[in-house]
Formats: structure tokens, sequence, C-alpha cells
């Protein structure tokens, strides 16, 4: 599934907005360079700040996500949490056999 | 915003929280690169920064990667464009403070690497050029420089000086095997004529020369990456989680800490080993941000 401009922008702010992992941005297929080039813009427009914890989303960055939300006409829960696109497995029939990549606790 | 050529590849549920950087500790590397004037090319998923990134993500925890990015701050890169402005700083010291009518210029090679490509042949090589000859101590004397140890003529002249060269001395191990290895081949030599020349060096290694009464120039002297740099309790806290990195990487025993212990921070046209392994050290090409291989 390809991720749009739109969705990188909100996992980015979403990953901000609780100091997460920028890997899901990675495994997405961005790389740190990118993101970081971001980063910068955020800072220079004022949607990210620098506080002692490190850096937050700032008044401007929380409605820039709520704009975005509108638009990708997202509600509820995925307002402030993305899917982990890169976890999604294709839909398989309800008498398919399903084996897990790797080995589990059971074997 | 275009996404790089890496195609995305689902990793099971247990790799999850393998690599882990945060945005904030990503915006520090991005600023600690722009402030050293390191490149970062977005486009090329071996570059430098994408490799220091990956490295930093690799060691998850918050306060190793403190660590890496205050080492950082202290980090050296030389890049080959950059190594006639080294040199040249060594060697006008050493037109100034010696006096001599020829100088013969040797590569600094141990015995036992004779015949492999070394670093030191490169400067060597730079004293054939006329660069060299433009800098205002140099008085008009005459240089020959030689491919090896052996090479050096076996009568030299009343103000004939040899200068043995290299673009790095670490413990100063390298150094004083070719010493002893041209006094052992050309044992009519007056120990007081040879000199030793580096773009860079470790303290350790200037120490150790010192004390064997040999002159050493060099334009920079690097001191220990923790241990000169933090006091108690920072010092035993910083080596604690650096030994933890490294036992993290699986880095060889002689290499911990670097080389001899060396804890150096510096990158030249190849990283020496005495630089801190997690900055070069990688079982896999393009893991580590300085790689020797």
């Amino acid at each position: 599934m390809e991720i749009t401009s739109n969705s990188f922008i909100i996992l980015l702010l979403q990953v901000i907005k609780f100091n997460g992992n920028v890997e899901s941005l990675v495994n997405l297929g961005y790389n740190y360079a990118q993101i970081a080039d971001t980063l910068v813009i955020f800072r220079q427009q004022s949607i990210i700040k620098n506080t002692e914890e490190g850096i937050s989303l700032t008044e401007a960055g929380y409605k820039l996500l709520i704009k975005l939300n509108k638009e990708d006409h997202r509600s509820g829960l995925s307002r402030w949490i993305s899917p982990k696109i890169e976890e999604r497995i294709e839909r398989i029939d309800l008498f398919d056999i399903y084996l897990p990549n790797k080995k589990t606790k059971l074997g | 915003m275009h996404k790089s050529s890496k195609t995305s590849k689902s990793k099971s549920t247990s790799n999850l929280h393998e690599t882990y950087i945060t945005p904030n500790v990503l915006l520090s590397i991005r600023d600690k690169f722009d402030s050293k004037g390191w490149e970062i090319i977005d486009s090329y998923e071996h570059s430098t920064f994408q490799r220091y990134c990956k490295m930093m993500a690799q060691l998850k925890s918050s306060d190793k990667q403190n660590l890496i990015l205050s080492l950082t701050d202290r980090f050296l890169k030389i890049d080959q464009d950059q190594y006639d402005k080294y040199l040249f700083f060594s060697v006008k010291n050493l037109f100034r403070e010696v006096m001599f009518s020829k100088l013969h210029v040797l590569p600094l090679i141990a015995p036992n690497d004779e015949g492999k490509i070394k670093s030191s042949t490169s400067v060597a090589y730079r004293f054939k050029g006329d660069k060299i000859k433009s800098l205002p101590a140099y008085k008009g004397q005459n240089i020959k420089v030689y491919d090896k140890l052996k090479d050096l003529p076996i009568t030299l002249n009343d103000g004939d000086i040899i200068l043995l060269v290299d673009d790095f001395i670490g413990t100063g191990e390298t150094a004083m095997s070719a010493y002893n290895y041209l006094l052992e081949i050309q044992p009519h030599i007056n120990p007081e004529t040879i000199y030793i020349l580096s773009l860079i060096s470790l303290k350790t290694g200037v120490d150790r020369l010192e004390s064997n009464n040999i002159s050493l120039y060099s334009s920079t002297v690097l001191h220990k990456g923790i241990s000169d740099y933090y006091n108690q309790p920072e010092l035993d806290q910083y080596i604690k989680l650096i030994t933890e990195i490294e036992a993290q990487l699986k880095v060889q025993n002689k290499f911990k800490l670097g080389y001899g212990q060396s804890e150096a921070l510096i990158s030249m046209i190849r990283t020496p080993n005495n630089t801190f392994p997690i900055f070069w050290w990688s079982k896999k090409p393009n893991e580590s941000p300085f790689p020797r291989d």
C-alpha cells in the first residue's frame, strides 16, 4: 500500500507527539535524511519546538495534524495513531491455514 | 516527497523494536552534521548520514545515543581534500624549527607491512609536489622521496635529515617499529637525524615517541575521547555504556575502546582502528558511519 505525502506528514506528526520511533517511517521506505529534512522544515515553520524533554508539537503543529486528519477523513483513534501499514498481511480465507514467519513460544 | 528506492519490507512482530530512534534524536543528528559541515545526501541510501542514523537506531537506548552524540561533537573527520592543510601545518613547523640542507622523505611503514598499500605512501608522495616548496618556511633545501626504507642511501652528508611520514600516529607502535627497523638496516645513521611527521597524532603515541627521544611533528594531537574528557562519576558511567555498546556489537577484544584502548575520535581516508569501534565496526557492509572495509 502506497503512503501519500499527507499520510507521511500525519504519521510523522503522530510520532513527534508521542516521541515515538521514526523507524515506522523508515519501514515504509522513507530514509532518515528525508525524515530529518521534514523535521527541519517543521522547526522553521514553528510546527515543532524544542523543550527540555526534546521536541514537541506547537499549537500550529496540533492544528496542522487536525487539518490533515480532516482532509484524510480520519476520526476517532486514527487521528492520533496510524495503522502499521507495513505489518498488514493479505486477507486470507476462513479455512486457509496461516503459518506465522517466526516461531512462537508454542513452537 | 519521494520515497527512497528502498522497498518496504514487512517485519515480524518480534522485530518491532530491533531499531529505535526518536524524532528528537534524528533532529539532533541532523543538526550535528550541519554544525560539523558533514554532507547529508538524502537520495543516497549509503551516505554517511544514513549509516550514522542506522548505527544510532541500533543502539535503541537514549543514554547510549546521547553518549555517541557527545563523542561526535569531538569527532574529527578529515577528507582527502583536507590532507594538504594538515600536512602543510606540520611541515611548516618542521621547516621553521629544524635546520637541514637535504631532506630524505620515507613513508612510515612497519617492516611486516612493506609492499602493502598504506596511507603513508600517499603522504610521502606529496613531498614530490611543488606546493611544499612554495611554503614561506621553505628555504630551497633539497627534498628527496623514497618508496621504501631500504632505498635510503648508505651514506648521508652532514646537514641531511630523515623524515618518516604518515597521516596518523596512533599508539606509536608502528612508528617505533619503523624507526627501529631503519636503525637496524642502516646502523650508521645517527638517530638524532631521524624525525617523524604526521598529520594527526594521538597523545599516547606522542608520549611514547617522546619517551624514546624521537622528534615528532604533527598538526593536531588528540586526547582520549572519554578518559581525558570526563571526571567521575560520568567517566565510569560512560566507559560502562561504551563497553555495553561494544558488547552489543560483538567487537573483538583487541579493538575494544579502539586499538590499544586509544579512545580515538578520528576518521581519515581510512578510519584508524584506534577510533571507538562504534564508528567503524560492522559485520555487514554499510552499517557503520565510517567503515574501514
